[in-house]
């Protein structure tokens, strides 16, 4: 609900009271300071406001000039002839101690409405002066950020920035003060009202035509010709009778132009009556009452009629009636405050009702009809459907978004792009056989991807997910870290959330294989060197079982690290050499550049040799790997014995010589279901393709099809 | 494998071909730019400015540290009554404290013990005694005095409390150190390179983006508007006292106060500390301008690449 302070018009003065207690109060207990003030001469308001001080404090405005009531000491300042706001000194308003026994003095400004235009420091004995513009200035951004509620994030200047140091000041205070002061000084000499939940604006008011009011829904207006009277009738079963109003003219003649509206907001109710009809209505009334403002603007026929009147009818308003959910509404001659002059009424709801001005509503307008025996037929000439339209709603002031919205709202774009790229991967691996059937198709679409993951999703987005995640996940519930801190990064959330589904349904090779920058890096250098016919070694299959548990010792050392020594724990997460060769480009201390080099050329000669042997957060979804609930990639019972093709195919040798992928160790890169697919190289395939060309030259020939050959 | 000529020279191309492609990569950026925040942490005015080359990353890091200052100020400040540092001041204890408030007790009682007692978590009854708008009694002040004492802090991972009736902790300083160190730290390990973190305390993650330290200006104690000189800050931190920044109530002094006497601390105008971890740094400036010249060197000598720049009260400073 509303609550109203206008202190010297009406209502409740506990505001005022309050107001003024804190004043004495804060005037009592300040004494011993104000003595302290006035000796380091702080002169009065006007004279600290320099053209300088009033510049920053205000802009934009012409002249100011002392309020001479009896409130907060304040300058009103004028753009012209408007007052735009006041001008106010947190020493003389509030006399408030920071940290230190000297009250600082800020000078600020407020709008009308509230709003901190700006402040400027002036200290007595604090470092803070004015003549300090450089310090000054960011003091000013500073109260500015915080009154626009939150501060921004963004840099203030193209000047490179500085640093000083030396003591701290209590921007705190000095915040507080300046907001508590504007409220001060606000509150004595504006109304104030503080709006909780969705309100009818009962405050504010400027003059508005029938037509604006029209315009802008506050009122619903219907225009009935002649032609819609008779359609009327028509629809009533009536069509044959006359009006008992007679129609003038033609067809397009107006008949009545009607309109209605929620009375009680000052733009609909004061506009459409006038101010004595409308005072009656919110002051001359028990409180909230409600009215219904109905007007008939021109036409022949009227809202009114006569036999309102009367007593034998009752004094009833027989043409109007409103119907809000299951309740009707009649009004009689005594629910009217009627608008001298003009056909222009409001129709005061029952005190007791339980009309809802928020909520929907209907006015039907009723005319009648005359039958040839002198009696009359009622209907329905116009309904008119009424919603209060939000602009004469206050709405409470929305909670401020939480930091963490702005980056989502600020990367659309990139999120975007990344759900498409992730659909895209989704749709190769879910038609993993159409991909391998073609050699050339899996080539392009493989490598292009990959060149997508690393320029786009690593070197453009730094969207490299990395063991430094996976253990803040890891750490979460023990550190008590803020979910803003996790969901600030929007495109690392999709890539974890990703990556934890494809590692339940698929296995790591998602990930690693797909969706790592810094794999799609080894693995693009390592295709290139493989097309230079570069020497390749790979460990025999015994030395490379046991190399592959170095991704698991390197990430129980940091997980291990994380939790007795942090510090320590910070060096070894540099094993990932992702920061280096994604983030930050290269552009990071040698020793890190080196590493990282160091492992691609490596990477020449052994693919992957990082992803395989070394690295923590492939070693950390390898281990959760075991759980995953697919397997898409296809074998023969050939594979592994006799054939070892796909074997020797695998870049990652993650295909043990009995033919058995191990798929902690796939990195579901399907250079192996290319092959699977190839009738002319995997050999069961191949025979298969002979002996039906055989059978076409020859005639038919009994053929095996081997197991697990899609139809 | 027989290595052929021909096979050596490919393989020495090719590892040459990765660190000069690395090359060409690194040099095809340009210098990083500096992202900037002003905000408040634990009611000081606070900064943090980035260098990336990728503005947005770093607005989203500065969002996340936001996140992470906002938890720790629940833990720290003493302007939020439900904050774990109030519970222990108004109850004497916590239970389940938080990680970061036992080490950073744990960690001023070390720094205490290091400094013979001139700096002292246990500070806050000698503050709040001076805070008053009277000059304190000789009687009042012992009883505050007895209030303070770093080693009634028990602090364990289960509980923390304090073993004296009365006591409270200003963690201050410190806090805001350890704030400072924790944002830092977590920027670094975010693959940023260079940054300024101020919150509260100053803390330099790298350098500047060409190579050179930062410099960071050094208020002159008795000109406050004017920088004295600058300190050149690598991967390092910065922690100032001087007494000019808050001075009390009564009108008897400045808020750094001698836990043995009670009195503020006059022997020096400034101290100006370069230690590796802000939290160090904090807690070596303040026992150094409490404990005086003399003191200095063997306090300095507990916090290894630590120094120092004293100026005296005649405006001569002195480095240690
Ligand atoms: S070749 Fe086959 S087994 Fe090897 S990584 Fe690729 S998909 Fe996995």
């Amino acid at each position: 609900m509303i609550a109203i302070a206008e202190n010297r018009v009406r209502g409740p003065r506990l505001a005022l009271l309050l107001v003024l207690g804190v004043l004495a109060f804060t005037i009592l207990a300040m004494a011993p300071a104000r003595a302290q003030s006035d000796e380091s001469g702080a002169g009065p308001l006007l004279t600290r406001l320099t053209p300088e001080v009033l510049s920053a404090v205000f802009p934009e405005v012409t002249r100011v000039e002392m309020v001479e009531d009896d409130g907060p000491i304040a300058a009103a300042a004028y753009d012209g002839e408007t007052l735009s706001g006041y001008v106010y000194s947190t020493l003389d308003v509030l006399r408030a101690p920071g940290y230190s026994s000297t009250p600082f003095d800020v000078i600020a400004g407020v709008t009308m409405d509230g709003r901190i235009t700006g402040a400027v420091v002036l200290f007595h004995r604090e470092p803070y002066l004015i003549n300090d513009a450089r310090r000054t200035a960011q003091l000013n951004t500073f109260l500015h950020a915080l009154e626009g509620g939150e501060a921004r994030l963004g840099a203030d200047s193209t000047l490179p920035p500085e640093f000083v140091a030396g003591a701290t000041i209590s921007s705190r205070a000095m915040r507080n003060a300046v907001q508590e002061g504007g409220r001060m000084v606000l509150r004595y000499r504006t109304e104030e009202f503080i709006v909780t939940e969705p309100t009818v604006d009962m405050i504010n008011f400027r003059p508005m035509s029938a037509a604006e009011l029209v315009a802008d829904g506050g009122v619903a207006g219907a225009r009935i010709t002649n032609a819609d009277l008779d359609a009327a009738m028509a629809q009533a079963g009536l069509g044959d009778l006359l009006p008992e109003v007679p129609k003038t003219g033609g067809p397009d003649n107006l008949y009545i132009n009607f309109v209605t509206g929620y009375a009680n907001p000052p733009r609909i109710g004061r506009n459409g009556t006038g101010l004595e009809p409308y005072d009656h209505l919110i002051n001359g009334m028990p409180e909230s009452t409600q009215g219904i403002f109905v007007a008939t603007l021109g036409g022949v026929y009227d809202h009114r009629g006569t036999r309102y009147n009367n007593l034998s009818n009752d004094f009833l308003l027989e043409r109007i009636s409103v119907t809000q959910g299951e309740h009707t509404y009649q009004f009689t001659k005594p629910d009217m405050i009627v608008t001298p002059g003009k056909i222009a009424d409001i129709l005061v709801l029952p005190t007791d009702n339980e009309f809802d001005p928020m909520q929907p509503w209907r006015a039907d307008l009723y005319a009648n009809a005359l039958r040839p025996d002198g009696s009359t037929a009622n209907f329905v000439l116009a309904s008119l459907d009424y919603a209060l339209p939000s602009g004469y709603i206050l709405m409470p002031e929305p909670e401020p978004m939480p930091a963490w919205v702005e980056p989502w709202l600020a990367s659309q774009g990139d999120i975007a792009i990344l759900l498409i790229a992730l659909s895209v991967l989704t749709f190769l691996l879910a038609n993993q056989a159409w991909l391998s059937r073609n050699r050339r198709l899996h080539l392009i679409l493989r490598n292009g991807f990959l060149a997508f993951t690393l320029v786009w999703i690593g070197w453009t987005a730094s969207a490299q997910l990395s063991i430094v995640h996976v253990v803040n996940y890891i750490k979460a519930p023990f550190a008590g870290l803020d979910l803003g801190f996790y969901l600030a990064e929007p495109l690392i959330v999709i890539l974890s959330i990703y990556t934890a589904v494809s590692l339940v349904l698929l296995g790591r090779g998602v990930f690693c294989g797909w969706l790592c920058p810094f794999g799609a890096l080894q693995e693009l250098l390592a295709q290139i060197s493989r097309a230079l016919k570069l020497p390749q070694w790979n460990p025999g299959e015994r030395l490379q079982r046991i190399l592959w548990n170095g991704k698991y010792v390197s990430l129980g050392l940091i997980l291990i690290l994380v939790f007795v020594a942090p510090d320590a724990a910070v060096v070894a997460e540099e094993i990932e050499p992702f920061k280096t060769a994604i983030t930050a480009y290269f552009v990071r201390a040698l020793p890190y550049v080196i590493y990282a080099v160091a492992l691609l050329t490596i990477g020449l000669f052994t693919e992957r040799a990082f992803c395989r042997f070394l690295c923590p957060l492939g070693g950390a979804l390898a281990i959760l790997d075991r759980l995953h609930l697919l397997n898409l990639l296809k074998r023969r019972p050939e594979c592994g014995n006799p054939c070892h093709l796909c074997e020797r195919s695998c870049p990652v040798r993650a295909i043990e010589s009995s033919g058995k992928i191990i798929m902690s160790e796939c990195f579901q890169c399907l250079d192996c279901q290319v092959e699977y697919y190839d009738d002319q190289r995997c050999p069961p395939l191949a025979k298969v393709r002979k002996q039906l060309e055989r059978a076409k030259e020859f005639g038919p020939a009994p053929v095996r099809v081997p197991a697990g050959e899609p139809a | 494998m027989n290595l052929t000529r021909r096979r050596a020279l490919q393989i020495m191309a090719a590892s040459v071909a990765v660190p000069l492609g690395v090359l060409a990569l690194r040099s095809a950026r340009g210098l990083p730019q500096p992202v900037q925040w002003r905000g408040e942490a634990l009611g000081a005015m606070s900064a943090m400015t980035l260098w990336s080359h990728d503005k947005a990353r770093a607005e989203r890091a500065i969002v996340r540290m936001r996140a992470e200052i906002d938890r720790l100020e629940d833990i720290f400040s003493l302007y939020r009554a439900t904050s774990e540092l109030s519970r222990l001041n108004a109850d004497g204890r916590v239970d389940a404290p938080s990680r970061d408030l036992v080490h950073v007790l744990d960690q001023s009682q070390r720094i205490a013990e290091a400094s013979g007692g001139k700096f002292d978590p246990t500070i806050q009854p000698l503050w709040t005694l001076h805070s008053a708008r009277s000059a304190p009694d000789l009687r009042n002040l012992e009883a505050a005095l007895s209030l303070v004492d770093y080693t009634a802090i028990s602090a364990h991972i289960q509980t923390v409390r304090f073993e004296q009736a009365g006591m409270s902790a200003s963690l201050n300083g410190i806090a805001q150190g350890y704030i400072t160190d924790r944002v830092t730290e977590l920027l670094g390990n975010e693959g940023f390179e260079n940054a300024v973190i101020e919150l509260g305390e100053t803390r330099a993650l790298g350098q500047a983006p060409d190579g050179t330290p930062f410099r960071v200006g050094l208020l002159n104690p008795h000109e406050p508007n004017q920088v004295m000189e600058h300190v050149s800050l690598a991967g390092a931190s910065l922690s100032v006292s001087g007494g000019y920044g808050q001075s009390l109530p009564d009108g008897t002094g400045h808020h750094i106060f001698d836990p043995l006497t009670g009195k503020s601390a006059n022997e020096l105008a400034q101290v100006a500390v370069v230690a590796p971890r802000a939290m160090l740094a904090d807690a070596l400036s303040t026992a150094i301008y409490v404990a005086g010249e003399r003191a200095s060197a063997a306090i300095l000598s507990t916090v290894a690449g630590a120094s120092a720049i004293l100026i005296r009260p005649d405006g001569s400073r002195l480095q240690v």
